[in-house]
């Protein structure tokens, strides 16, 4: 214990100074010794023997200096320790002092805790794809409120997709909710329809069994679901046979055709399960369902900053359509904020 | 070497304790000094009776100024020599005060106390 307590006085000594301190001590010393000296010799004495005369009058200058050094040490301990039992007794004394002092404290904690969870989640933590920084979300801007973030309405979506020259690819998801029924417990799992481009545009791969094709994105198409990790473990014990086979979704079959990556997360309330999401020919002329969100990968070679150009990004519709329902005159691109967050968590 | 000896024999140890207050007598006497000064009042004003090795005042003042009793501050002694000069404080009066009269007092009780046991 002594030992460590030394060994932290002589750091915190380093800190405050204390080798000026040893200096002057020197100095000081150095001086009266000089003094006496010379008091010896203008007495007649030979300047060797002033010296030594000098120093036994003085005394053992390397004891003193040990001594003056322990008790700047013990001192610095010493006001520390009186501190410190100051400020608890302060602290027992005023209750109510104490008591608002710690709330604050715990409030400043929690809030700092909880800002810095969220800038880590939204903006420093990297999405769990490949090249994240290619990644881009995008939003229709109503009438030209720049904060507004609209979701594209499924025609837009499909103009945009098809017309675009910035992007590689453009998909979209929307949420949704089904009942699961069959063995266990009849369960709701708040679920997401995808265009079936979206496992690929976003590179992320399956755990097991596969992730959508194209033609399952079709409306004729077979019902096919891919569910989440929690929910394969949670559900069905895990069991690598449930690929190919069905489940009761709103009391339909559909069946399962793989399972999400265990970190897949979409931005938004679902995660538990997703199927392809279907356009009829009517959807994809409507522009005024607005309740699509909207991913797209940058092409190779395109800056974010030009993508965000509409000119390059969103042309006009030449289809002659009601003015409130063109696709809007500017569209707002930006980087997704915490795709993979969110409550997927919750199945 | 025999005769140094039997000179110094003849000296008093500074008695524990004392060297504080004949510090700070000198202070609040004097004014500003440095050790060197203060240790020669101390040597000049015991006229040689007193013992004492000079490096002790060093350690003295390093006590008195942990209790805030002097202040330091550093100045050119007579030869032009870089000194660190003390000087007392308010509290240090105070201290002075508080300690002559409890030497005194001692003083009194010791020195009656002889007397008395010298007249049995």
């Amino acid at each position: 214990m002594a030992h460590y307590l030394r060994a932290l006085v002589a750091r915190l000594r380093g800190l405050f100074g204390d080798r000026r301190a040893d200096r002057e001590f020197d100095d000081e010393i150095e001086t009266h010794l000089r003094l006496l000296t010379e008091r010896y010799v203008r007495q007649g004495i030979t300047e060797d023997e002033a010296i030594r005369a000098a120093r036994r009058q003085f005394g053992n200058v390397t004891l003193l200096k040990e001594v003056n050094r322990e008790m700047r040490g013990i001192r610095f301990i010493e006001t520390l320790f009186q501190d410190l039992r100051y400020g608890v007794w302060m602290l027992a004394k005023n209750r109510v002092f104490t008591f608002v002092a710690i709330l604050t404290l715990a409030f400043g904690i929690g809030a700092n805790t909880a800002i810095f969870s969220l800038v880590e989640a939204v903006l420093l933590r990297p999405l769990p794809f490949p090249e994240p920084d290619r990644l881009v979300m995008i939003w229709e801007d109503d009438l030209g409120k720049s904060s507004f973030r609209g979701n594209p309405a499924p025609g837009n979506y499909s103009d945009l997709k098809a017309q675009n020259q910035v992007f590689g690819d453009v998909a979209a998801f929307s949420g949704t909710s089904m009942n699961l029924t069959g063995d266990g417990e009849p369960e709701k799992i708040n679920a997401q329809a995808v265009t079936t481009n979206l496992f690929p545009l976003l590179r992320s791969k399956p755990a097991l069994g596969r992730t959508f094709l194209e033609e399952e994105g079709r409306p004729e198409a077979g019902k096919v679901v891919l569910i989440s990790y929690g929910l394969w473990h949670r559900r069905f014990g895990g069991d690598p046979d449930l690929i190919g086979k069905e489940i009761l979704l709103n009391d339909q079959k559909f069946t399962v055709v793989g399972v999400a990556a265990a970190d897949f997360q979409l931005l938004g309330k679902g995660g538990g399960l997703w199927i392809p999401a279907t356009f009829s020919q009517s959807d994809l002329t409507d522009r005024g369902s607005h309740y699509l969100t909207v991913i797209a990968r940058l092409k190779a070679g395109v800056t974010l900053r030009q993508a965000l150009l509409p000119a390059t990004s969103l042309p006009l519709p030449a289809r002659a359509v009601p003015p409130a329902l063109l696709w809007p005159s500017s569209v707002r691109v930006s980087r997704p904020p915490a795709l993979s967050q969110g409550a997927a968590r919750r199945i | 070497m025999s005769k140094g000896r039997s000179a110094e024999a003849q000296k008093s140890e500074v008695l524990q304790g004392t060297l504080d207050l004949m510090v700070l007598k000198v202070l609040d006497a004097l004014g500003p000094q440095h050790g060197y000064g203060i240790a020669r009042r101390i040597e000049q004003v015991s006229e040689h009776v007193l013992q004492l090795n000079e490096g002790t005042v060093y350690t003295s003042l390093l006590r008195l100024q942990q209790r805030k009793w002097i202040a330091s501050e550093w100045g050119a002694s007579e030869n032009n020599r870089k000194a660190k000069y003390y000087s007392i404080t308010k509290s240090g009066r105070k201290q002075l005060a508080r300690e002559t009269e409890n030497w005194e007092r001692i003083a009194g009780v010791i020195g009656r106390l002889l007397r008395l046991e010298g007249q049995e």
